[in-house]
């Protein structure tokens, strides 16, 4: 099947994800048009696109590291974008993350104010993502873009936030901080060439699944309202890039194992089961709806069966709560319509954890640096990962949940919980719905903000000053 | 059947606003500094009442022709529009809206033809029957359930949750006491404010 998508235009770890187990992110900051424009072009070569990696002589083709590129408003400005594609953004972009926090209820503990200092004063102009196979070809190319910086007054490194898989028993993992297995529901992309799995694109009339339109997530291509979606111009400015939302979000580990465990003991199904209810996974990834009694090792390591399910053979919640985390980000066919309505909020999630895990069976502590940083691409930031942040992880309505969030990641206020629905066809106390009230605030915000990631063409005429408006 | 639906009554009023645009504030801008002025949530006059679902207040500046060929067609006044969703008789709900809040009552219709102030309720009551419109297509939102029930469903529902929070553990005796407890408790309980969080 050849692809239809120009993956050697697009950047790389968007319609494919990376595999490494080493991120570092270097966040740059341009004070000069010309020393900032200077600096991209110096390290253009090294960018990474989603063309495959061809395998030949032996060896695998992929690379020891990775270099992408994402630019904010406030860079772009920076970067002499004329004027004209300036104030063709749309509006969120232009307005930044933290400008937005009431909307996206960073308010409370993850208000700006308690933000890291290098994301509350806006100083990301230039966001930079290095994938490594190992600590050395992290800090090798780090050190090469350094030296790239030095080079040009103008251009300095504000910061920089170290990431990568968590080590747990002597393995890397794709776990986070409090515990879950995580990143199996990415959706599948039209015109990528690759063939697509169950349960991850949309659902068509017959019941069999499709991957979404690539416009979803790619600029310059039909989208699921089969529309070429609202673009910056000029056309080759917006053709084959994507917007990026950058979350940092500390995991307060200490606090969700001591509820887990309280709540757990008083839970009829124990820790376990409950633990799965909060999510809609078990431990290891596992799907209730296909699995409600145990997780399923077999079932979970099969990509074609890991995540083939829909929810309205589960109107009541009975197996996966109405209110568990992936049944908020993601509803499937429980929102009418055959599925069509979650096909316009749709992500593509290419985060990773930060911070060492804490050993099973440790209480953990809420003040380390550890937690997640939230990579989300979307050719709507509004209307894709606003809206799920906004309507289906901080409000329940859609979700018969009143004004109840995601256990996981919503804002808490005092009166806030989660219902786990019973099950009427049993006969014990698991026929009763069981609420968790007093929720502590597991997740807070501690910075980020929106970016675009250009084409390789686009990064091009930006780097040249070249982007041209009639 | 216009203007009802169920137990639910759709008012919808367009009082003429004074046009003396020489005035500073004009009476339109002076209306919407009220309207901005006042309290919300429980601390809204309109809280006073709990006879409304939802009221909405809009001044109307002036319609505009939108199609071709352009033409002047204005509004002789601007308008303000109120509208309400409440529950029972219209006579009796605006005699209780006038007394309940007449500072409010006038701060909004004080600058209308024709508002005869507040001393007198049957006078306010009729100024505004000659202000309402019949509400043709009227979908109430809640056209079965008064506000003094949603109110006392609501403040049972929080107090449901509170009780189960507190008793989903135990065994079937203490469960049974703290009910009877619970139960007694909420026949005694007063019910949610309007406009309470």
């Amino acid at each position: 099947m050849s692809p239809q998508l120009e993956l050697n235009d697009i950047q790389g770890n968007t319609v494919f994800g990376y595999r490494f187990p080493h991120t570092r992110y270097l966040f740059i900051r341009v004070d000069r048009v010309e020393s900032g424009r200077r600096f991209l072009r110096s390290i253009l070569a090294d960018v990474t696109t989603s063309a495959r990696w061809e395998s030949r002589n032996g060896s695998s083709g992929k690379p020891s590291s990775t270099l992408n590129v994402a630019i904010s408003y406030a860079g772009f400005v920076a970067l002499g974008l004329p004027a004209r594609s300036l104030a063709s953004f749309p509006c969120e972009y232009q307005q930044g993350m933290l400008a937005r926090a009431t909307l996206n209820h960073d308010t409370g503990c993850s208000e700006p104010s308690r933000w890291d200092e290098v994301w509350r004063t806006g100083a990301v102009h230039v966001l930079l993502s290095i994938y490594g196979r190992d600590v050395a070809a992290l800090d090798e190319k780090t050190s090469r873009i350094e030296h790239a910086i030095a080079e040009f007054e103008g251009v300095s490194l504000a910061g920089r936030q170290g990431a990568g898989k968590l080590f747990i028993d002597g393995e890397y993992t794709e776990r986070e901080h409090f515990g879950y297995r995580d990143g199996i529901g990415n959706p599948d992309v039209d015109g990528t060439g690759v063939a697509g799995r169950p349960g991850r694109g949309k659902l068509s009339a017959d019941g069999s699944w499709l991957p979404l339109a690539a416009g979803e997530f790619i600029l310059g291509q039909p989208d699921e309202a089969q529309e070429n979606p609202i673009a910056p111009v000029p056309v080759q400015l917006a053709r084959n890039g994507t917007f990026m939302v950058f979350r940092k979000l500390h995991q307060n580990v200490a606090s969700f194992r001591r509820y887990l465990g309280e709540q757990g003991r008083l839970y009829a199904g124990g820790r376990d089961l409950l633990a799965a209810k909060f999510v809609g996974r078990w431990w290891d990834g596992t799907p209730l709806e296909l699995s409600p009694d145990r997780a399923d090792p077999a079932l979970v390591g099969d990509e074609n069966r890991n995540n083939d399910f829909r929810y309205t053979v589960d109107p009541e919640g009975v197996r996966c709560p109405l209110s568990s985390h992936i049944r908020r980000a993601n509803p499937r066919d429980a929102d009418g319509f055959g599925g069509t309505i979650a096909n316009r909020h749709r992500i593509i999630r290419r985060g990773v954890s930060y911070g060492p895990w804490t050993p099973e069976g440790k209480p953990g502590d809420d003040e380390s640096e550890h937690g997640f940083i939230f990579v989300a691409l979307n050719a709507s930031i509004e209307r894709q990962f606003e809206f799920v942040q906004q309507q289906w992880m901080n409000y329940g309505n859609d979700f018969l949940q009143g004004n109840d969030r995601d256990l996981l990641v919503g804002t808490h206020r005092p009166q806030d919980k989660m219902v786990i629905q019973g099950d009427p066809a049993r006969r014990d106390v698991l026929k009763r719905p069981f609420l968790c009230t007093g929720l502590p605030q597991f997740v807070e915000t501690r910075g980020g903000d929106y970016f675009f990631v250009p084409g390789m063409n686009a990064l091009r005429h930006i780097a040249n000053g070249t982007v041209e408006t009639h | 059947m216009p203007n009802v639906s169920g137990s639910s009554y759709g008012l919808t009023v367009l009082s003429p606003i004074r046009d003396e645009r020489r005035h500073a504030p004009s009476p339109p801008a002076a209306i919407r500094a009220y309207l901005n002025s006042v309290g919300t949530g429980k601390d809204s006059p309109l809280a006073r009442l709990a006879a409304h679902h939802f009221v909405r207040f809009a001044v109307i500046d002036d319609v505009f022709f939108e199609a071709y060929p352009a033409h002047a067609d204005h509004l002789r006044s601007p308008y303000l529009l109120f509208t309400s969703d409440f529950n029972g008789d219209l006579d009796d709900y605006l005699t209780r809206f006038v007394t309940a809040m007449p500072e409010f009552v006038r701060g909004v219709w004080g600058n209308c033809y024709g508002f005869p102030g507040t001393e007198s309720a049957p006078r306010f009551v009729e100024y505004i029957k000659r202000c309402q419109i019949t509400t043709s297509l009227y979908f109430a939102d809640n056209p079965t359930t008064t506000v003094e029930q949603v109110l006392k469903a609501l403040d049972l529902q929080r107090k449901m949750i509170g009780f189960i929070a507190r008793t989903q553990g135990l065994d079937a005796a203490p469960l049974q006491e703290a009910f009877r407890s619970f139960v007694s408790e909420v026949r005694r309980a007063s019910t949610l404010a309007p406009g309470a969080d």
